[in-house]
């Protein structure tokens, strides 16, 4: 993690795990929960989400398949492989190590004690 | 895993395009929902989703990659799933799977083991450099009635040499057996005496340390030098880094050592000699001595020239030799034959026969394991078409046929591979000893590669053949025609049937090779020898001509060993001779007949000259005829006494009785020596025929320095153990002496026949092994057409046939296929044999007899193998199979 591109996709693909993590939702209903979860703090083009999906689908990270959306249209669906289960639990440790670490050298109240 | 029939996947741009539209139209409803005008909404969607064409691509490569892993993915799974389900039928299966590899792994191994001896005996290059430059001259004396390879005279090796372009360089070897002493205790050591130019000019093989010998070796009176071994350098001498001033006492006379060879250096001729000495040639005497055949031979061509070209040359040369030498020369010719024929001419056609052999094992083997597949695919009809049905895709079905066939071909492959390196080893284990070249043998990585691409190629061909034509696209329909039984119907048992047939007229094939090599093996075994070896021990030594210049010294120190060693418990008789038989020594002479007319020169007769003690008679089991045989009183001074053998009376006293006539050798003022017995015949150079004249005189009239003793052991003894006597008998007397070659003559006789046990035994374990294949087939093809055919054996009996009639319908067919083999196996064995006729003794190629038995023995086993079937066939019940039509 040296530059912002990689920042940047890391974190794509470590929201798209954890926004799968409740359960299956097709690429829109991720973005949505993005969108959501972070106050639209994060606010990215909502397009790079699906090659990030279809990469993670090849490396075995999530599965995708058709189904039937909850307003009754074809819409393609993701679920958390087990692999990917077990990459999100390692990355989520990585990020958080990543933010405490920052936060310190920020000088964050409540960040530098341990 | 993709399903069999689950419709194809979208392509990757419709799929992705699908995508985006949802994801935009999701976002222009929410954005709707909100408030938003329709325009503005599409417009603000578009701008969140970033640049569509370029997501789009992303995608399109995304899906691309996943779908063509994924395809790996499964195309491992498949092939996984296919090893998997293979080994769960061979499981299944044990039988059939243990057949076909074994079958497999038995033509694989054998071929390769066969082919490997075949290769480095008979076809590799000598180590030499240019070796297919290297021949061989012999003296042919055909057109005399004698050997076309007979040994040379120096003046006419020189002659023909020198004389013929074709031929650059020559040298001649001969025999070299002393005795060392002063290194430990005495020792025999093999070697031999080659002129100067054996090893730098003929062979160009030069010495690692010190020196080859030179011109100046080979005269009269040079110092004697000697050249040795790698092994005996090292041993012997311990290794000296120079040898120059190393000297070595040989048959009590001093050698200095001047070089030796290379440690891997084998000379064609003496294999396992160890020393090499120059002989110290007297021209004079050696130019008039024409007719004497004392040396052997080894030459080069002259690069360019060829083996026909130089072969014209010296028969012209012989020609005019003829002329010029009528005295020695009438009649005489010289045969030229490339080294490496010359090396394994007596192995050659044996291995030829040896190999075919083995080809037809491997044909026979093949053709089991096409048959067995063929069986078994038919016989899967029924499943195949069922998963047909479900939508299994043909290539699927074939995949998984072919991954069980080429499993087996593998599995037998690798078994194969195991025996080739076994029996390789066995072979070069089992060989008989002097096969040339057979120290070198190993398994040959090319044999081996081609042997199992044959036998794992015929898995992969007759796995996949049967698979093909089974899944084919009309399975449903040929499976309603063909009924229940699903058996690949009339035309895939024609198929099988005439290979079975073909496999039985192989075996037939093989197995008269085998029956007439063993009944000539019979033949030799039991061949009157003319002497009885059970219970003779025979010994060698040489006494150097240092202490035992002349007959004086010569006779008593014979004397004494017999004495000495008839002394010692256990010991019938001792006697002593100059050539014992089948030990490789004798020597001739020319002979006449007192008041006979000399004949013509180059007609005269020769015989055997024999020289033995009283006691040699009884010791060696000779049977006397007529007369009587060497006595005590027949010694030096006495009047000369002479045996002839029954060869020499039927050819030069027909009718007449030779006791009392007298012969001599030719000498001027030789003595003339009065025969006084007639001896049977006996082998003496092979077990085979060898009705030559011999002569037998008294050892002590004419006493010689080289003599071979044989010990009778008393009855109940075994020989072998006399050894140590024998040894410690022979120091005692003398202690720089060497017993040597201390030999039980029935181990002499072995010897002598071990070529051709070797080659019967093989021939026999060949011919077992394809019979059993050939049994096997016969037994699957039969068993699987019984199954064919149990609804109309049924009906048979539904109609009132009687059990026995059912099974007796079932052999009948049966031996009719093997009729027809065996009919096709007499007449390609019948034109197939004539190639053993140089190796049989006392039976006749084309042996009706032999033909007939292993024509009986096919028979029966047939029948045999067909009984269990036409049992099973014959417990058909009637109700049950009809029923469950």
């Amino acid at each position: 993690m040296t530059d912002s591109l990689n920042l940047l996709k890391g974190t794509v693909d470590v929201l798209i795990l954890r926004a799968l993590e409740a359960g299956p939702l097709h690429g829109y209903g991720v973005a949505e929960w993005i969108e959501s979860v972070t106050d639209g703090t994060l606010l990215l083009e909502e397009g790079t989400l699906y090659p990030a999906l279809h990469r993670l689908q090849r490396k075995g990270m999530v599965e995708g398949e058709w189904g039937v959306s909850d307003n009754n249209r074809r819409a393609r669906f993701y679920r958390l492989t087990a692999a990917g289960r077990r990459r999100l639990s390692r990355d989520t440790e990585d990020w958080v190590r990543y933010a405490r670490a920052v936060g310190r050298a920020l000088g964050v109240p409540g960040e530098g004690g341990r | 895993m993709t399903l069999p029939g689950t419709p194809p996947e979208p392509s990757p741009h419709d799929e992705v395009d699908e995508e985006i539209r949802f994801h935009l139209e999701r976002k222009v409803e929410r954005l709707i929902a909100r408030g938003m005008p329709r325009a503005e909404a599409e417009r603000e969607a578009a701008r969140r989703f970033g640049n569509v064409e370029e997501v789009r691509m992303k995608m399109r490569s995304e899906v691309r990659r996943r779908r063509r892993s994924d395809r790996v993915r499964q195309w491992f799974d498949e092939w996984s799933q296919d090893v998997r389900f293979a080994a769960r039928q061979w499981r299944r299966n044990p039988g059939f799977t243990l057949v076909v590899v074994l079958t497999l792994a038995l033509g694989i191994g054998a071929n390769t083991a066969i082919f490997s001896v075949v290769d480095h005996v008979l076809l590799r290059p000598l180590p030499y450099p240019d070796a297919d430059r290297l021949g061989v001259l012999w003296t042919d004396v055909s057109r005399r009635g004698g050997p076309a390879d007979e040994w040379l005279s120096y003046a006419n090796f020189v002659d023909v040499v020198e004389g013929t372009p074709a031929v650059s360089e020559g040298a001649l070897w001969g025999g070299f057996n002393p005795t060392l002493t002063g290194r430990g205790e005495a020792m025999a050591v093999s070697g031999a005496v080659v002129t100067e130019g054996m090893f730098s000019r003929v062979l160009k093989v030069e010495p690692v340390i010190g020196r080859g010998f030179l011109p100046d070796d080979d005269r009269p009176g040079a110092p004697n030098v000697l050249v040795v071994a790698h092994d005996f350098w090292r041993d012997v001498l311990g290794a000296p880094p120079e040898v120059a001033g190393t000297t070595v006492l040989l048959n009590d006379v001093p050698y200095e050592v001047v070089g030796v060879m290379p440690a891997d250096f084998r000379p064609p001729f003496v294999p396992d000699a160890r020393i090499w000495a120059a002989p110290q040639l007297d021209p004079v005497g050696q130019a008039q001595n024409r007719g004497g055949f004392s040396w052997r031979s080894v030459v080069r061509l002259a690069p360019g020239a060829d083996f026909d070209a130089a072969r014209t040359a010296i028969d012209g040369l012989a020609a005019r030799l003829e002329s010029d030498h009528p005295q020695s020369n009438t009649d005489m010719g010289f045969a030229l034959l490339e080294l490496r024929d010359d090396m394994v001419a007596d192995a050659r056609t044996g291995l030829w026969v040896v190999l075919g052999s083995v080809v037809l094992l491997l044909v026979v083997a093949c053709v089991n394991v096409a048959n067995l597949l063929l069986a078994r695919a038919t016989s899967r009809t029924a499943e195949l078409s069922v998963r047909s049905a479900l939508g299994a895709r043909r290539s699927r079905l074939v995949r998984q046929m072919v991954a069980e066939s080429v499993g087996l071909a593998l599995l037998g492959g690798a078994l194969g591979v195991l025996l080739g390196v076994v029996g390789t080893r066995l072979l070069v284990a089992l060989a008989p000893a002097g096969t040339p070249r057979i120290e070198s043998v190993a398994v040959d990585l090319r044999i081996l590669a081609v042997t199992t691409v044959v036998a794992v190629g015929a898995g992969i061909l007759f796995g996949l053949a049967p698979a093909l034509q089974v899944s084919g696209r009309n399975l449903q329909s040929r499976l309603r025609e063909e009924g229940r039984a699903g058996l690949g119907g009339r035309s895939g048992l024609r198929l099988r049937n005439a290979l079975v047939a073909a496999q039985v007229a192989l075996a037939l094939v093989v197995l008269v090779g085998a029956g007439l090599l063993t009944r000539s093996f019979d033949n030799l075994r039991t061949v009157d020898l003319g002497f009885e070896p059970d219970r003779a021990l025979s010994f060698f030594v040489n006494l150097p001509v240092s202490r035992y210049p002349d007959g004086a010294e010569i006779r008593p120190a014979i004397r004494e060993f017999e004495q000495r060693l008839a002394a010692v418990p256990g010991v019938e008789r001792v006697g002593t001779i100059n050539s014992l038989p089948l030990s490789g020594f004798d020597g001739d002479a020319t002979f006449f007949i007192e008041g006979r007319t000399p004949p013509p020169p180059g007609q005269e007769s020769a015989a055997w000259l024999r020289r033995v003690t009283p006691d040699y008679r009884e010791a060696a089991g000779l049977r006397l005829l007529s007369g009587r045989w060497i006595e005590s009183a027949d010694e030096a001074g006495g009047v000369p006494v002479a045996l002839v053998n029954e060869t020499l009376v039927e050819r030069h006293f027909p009718g007449e009785n030779p006791i009392g006539r007298r012969i001599d050798f030719g000498e001027p003022g030789g003595a003339l020596y009065e025969i006084v017995g007639v001896v049977a015949d006996i082998r003496h150079f092979s077990i085979r025929d060898d009705r030559r004249e011999a002569v037998y005189l008294a050892f002590d009239q004419v006493p010689t320095r080289s003599a071979f003793v044989v010990v009778r052991a008393a009855e109940g003894r075994d020989p072998a153990l006399l050894a140590p006597e024998v040894r410690r008998v022979v120091s005692d007397l003398d202690p720089s002496l060497a017993a040597q070659r201390i030999t039980p003559m029935a181990e002499l006789v072995a010897d002598a026949l071990a070529a051709d046990r070797f080659l019967t035994t093989l021939l026999n374990l060949f011919a077992a092994a394809t019979l059993v294949l050939a049994v096997v087939g016969l037994y699957g093809v039969v068993s699987v057409s019984v199954g064919a055919r149990l609804r109309e054996l049924g009906v048979r009996m539904a109609l009132g046939a009687e059990a026995s009639g059912i099974a007796g319908l079932v052999v009948r067919r049966a031996l009719l296929l093997v009729g027809i083999g065996v009919g096709a196996g007499v007449v390609l064995a019948f034109m197939g044999t004539p190639v053993l006729a140089s190796l049989l003794y006392g039976v006749r190629a084309d042996d009706p007899l032999t033909f007939l038995l292993v024509a009986a023995v096919l028979v029966t086993v047939a029948a045999g193998a067909a009984a269990v079937p036409a049992w099973r066939a014959s417990r058909v019940d009637p109700v049950k199979v009809l029923r469950a039509e």
